[in-house]
């Protein structure tokens, strides 16, 4: 019998573990992350990028970790280096993902004539590093802040 | 027969002109009074050409601010309101600048209240110019022309020639016309005198912060709030 293309027999499995592989080396470059409640997700291969209705932006990377180092002197690089820059610290936080144990910051700095909340956050995860920035005018940040910490700690790597 | 339908009109522009140009006889009008939607060289019309009475301001007064505001639409808003509150008019209205009218007695309040308006006062430069020879070169004129045109008008009364009565009509056309010119100019005069000119640029803080140094660590430098905020825009 000649295989023909369709539902059912070989071709349909075929199809699907095709599918499967393509999606996995898709997902493979970005952390496993559940997006915060009510934000829309960019389809992005490289990173997880989300927004909400009113414009609060959210999106996790990996990086190289390299140095490989502690928590604690990321946590004291990244400070540093934020407010050398001229961030005004507000917050400091320590959280548990999937993933393991990370820091965040949440700071200050204008946008037009707006204050704008800005947070970075960092989690060390065996030879990469997940980072993880959310920013908006500062009252619609902190509306948004209770479901990006909620999708801060559903950081998993793969 | 044209002659008496040409006379009948001078007659009825003569009454109209008089009547523009000799209503209340004070040069400026002190208590402004609303533009009449004209623009800057027009305005309300204040004051008739005439002799000038003694003590009679004729400065034209202007202002040229560059000022630093947080917000140019409320700067904005803010110098027109009380523009309009105190009886003048804008000209001119963009982010980027405004242009006022502005009552000559209150010219004197507009560097406080473009303060106010402002973050910083940049610039200010008031300036004021003496009209009282323009002006009374030109009203000289205004009654030249005015007796010529009497003379002129008797004479047609007398013409009994064709070619007479058409020479003269040419006349009173090319005398008529530049009366009106005259008087249009006089009133320009009076209006930069009665009310300031002030042309007020607009510049908004650009908000951010300052570059940072580098850090050893190629990641940290890629933390960025204004980088982040572009990506998102892409």
């Amino acid at each position: 019998m000649t295989p023909v293309k369709g539902p059912g027999g070989r071709w349909l499995l075929a199809g699907a573990v095709a599918a499967t592989i393509a999606l996995l080396a898709t997902c493979a470059g970005t952390p496993s992350v559940v997006p915060p409640e009510g934000f829309a997700v960019y389809d992005d291969p490289e990173i997880v990028r989300a927004v909400s209705p009113e414009g609060v932006r959210f999106r996790v990377r990996y990086e190289a970790h390299e140095p490989e180092q502690s928590l604690e002197f990321w946590r004291e690089a990244l400070r540093r280096h934020l407010e050398r820059s001229g961030y005004g610290l507000l917050a400091e936080e320590s959280f548990s993902a999937v993933a393991g144990d990370g820091a965040l910051f949440e700071w200050v700095a204008p946008v037009g004539t707006e204050d704008w909340i800005y947070l970075t956050a960092v989690l060390p995860a065996g030879d990469r590093l997940i980072i993880a920035e959310a920013a908006g005018p500062a009252e619609l940040y902190r509306a948004r802040r209770g479901a990006i910490a909620e999708s801060l700690e559903s950081i998993g790597s793969d | 027969m044209r002659g008496p339908r040409m006379l009948a009109a001078v007659a009825v522009f003569l009454c109209l002109g008089g009547f523009l140009g000799t209503a209340v006889p004070h040069a400026v009008a002190q208590d402004g009074g609303p533009g009449a939607g004209v623009g800057d060289a027009g305005g309300p019309d204040v004051s008739p050409p005439g002799v000038a009475a003694a003590g009679e301001d004729f400065l034209a007064l202007e202002a040229r601010a560059r000022l630093l505001v947080s917000d140019r639409e409320d700067a904005a808003q803010a110098l027109i309101t009380w523009t309009e509150d105190q009886g003048g008019y804008f000209v001119e209205r963009s982010l980027e600048r405004v242009v006022l009218r502005i009552p000559s007695e209150r010219f004197a309040e507009l560097r406080s209240v473009a303060g106010a308006a402002a973050e910083e006062v940049i610039t200010y430069n008031p300036s004021a110019q003496d009209l009282r020879e323009e002006l009374s070169g030109v009203e000289a004129a205004i009654v030249s022309r005015e007796e010529n045109l009497e003379r002129v008008l008797a004479f047609l009364e007398e013409s009994d020639d064709v070619e007479g009565t058409l020479a003269l009509e040419r006349e009173i056309a090319s005398l008529m016309l530049h009366l009106e010119s005259l008087r249009g100019r006089a009133r320009a005069l009076r209006t930069r005198v009665a009310y300031a000119r002030a042309e007020i640029a607009l510049s908004a803080q650009a908000a951010g912060i300052p570059d940072a140094p580098p850090s050893s660590f190629d990641w940290l430098n890629s933390l960025d709030l204004y980088d982040f905020l572009s990506e998102a825009r892409q």
